[in-house]
């Protein structure tokens, strides 16, 4: 291809190539340093990506087991809560208030816990509590209990009537 | 293939080295400025892995 220099047009594209070959070198240039920043740029990122998706894992295992205790909790405490629905004690003759309030935090919550503790134990257990407890009788709570227990309410109230008949006797 | 100065004019060579010097600066900085805005967006990303990451260490 020969341009003549001495006319308008070879003069023009002479000097336009020239122009597009300098700013394509140039254009490369620049290229080629922002694709040499961007390579490092992204080795990093794909290093710092898998570290921290090991310490994601590693996080997630050690968090694992309190999610189950938690789980386990909200399960849990509703299964003693039906069970550990404390019984009307107040049914029972001889008990007051404050005895149900100390016999509960002894862990007797239910008409069948109560039957199923010996006199001797309750005793032993207001002697415990203090002077205030100790002139209660609990000889025939058990009895009482077991009435209760399994829903004999008519034998129960002949029993506290015999019972206050015997007192006042 | 190019005679840039027929005419055998001194000045032309200066010319044309100012001309082509200039014409590649403004190619490089065509590709350059566009390429930095996502370097520096790439280093954002790279600062913000980077601070999670600290944050479990």
């Amino acid at each position: 291809m020969e341009l003549n220099p001495q006319s308008l047009s070879g003069a023009i594209a002479e000097i336009l190539i020239l122009l597009f070959i300098a700013a394509s070198t140039g254009w490369l240039c620049a290229r080629a340093i922002i694709n040499k920043q961007l390579y490092k740029i992204n080795l990093e990122i794909t290093q710092k990506k898998a570290e921290l998706a090991h310490y994601k894992i590693t996080h997630n295992e050690h968090t694992f087991e309190p999610t189950i205790a938690k789980v386990s909790k909200t399960v849990y405490p509703d299964h003693i809560k039906t069970i550990a629905e404390p019984d009307n004690f107040l049914l029972i003759e001889g008990i007051g208030p404050k005895t149900v309030e100390l016999l509960n935090k002894e862990g007797i919550l239910t008409f069948e816990q109560l039957a199923g503790t010996s006199a001797i134990m309750l005793s032993g257990i207001l002697k415990k509590a203090g002077p205030r407890f100790q002139i209660q009788d609990p000889t025939y709570w058990p009895q009482q209990a077991s009435f209760a227990k399994d829903g004999q309410w008519e034998q129960l109230k002949e029993y506290q009537t015999y019972l206050t008949a015997g007192k006042s006797n | 293939m190019f005679d840039l100065n027929p005419y055998g004019n001194s000045n032309a060579p200066w010319q044309h080295i100012i001309m082509i010097g200039v014409t590649a600066c403004l190619g490089f900085l065509a590709a350059y400025m566009p390429g930095k805005k996502k370097v520096s967006e790439m280093e954002h990303k790279l600062k913000r892995i980077s601070s999670e990451l600290e944050g479990y260490q």
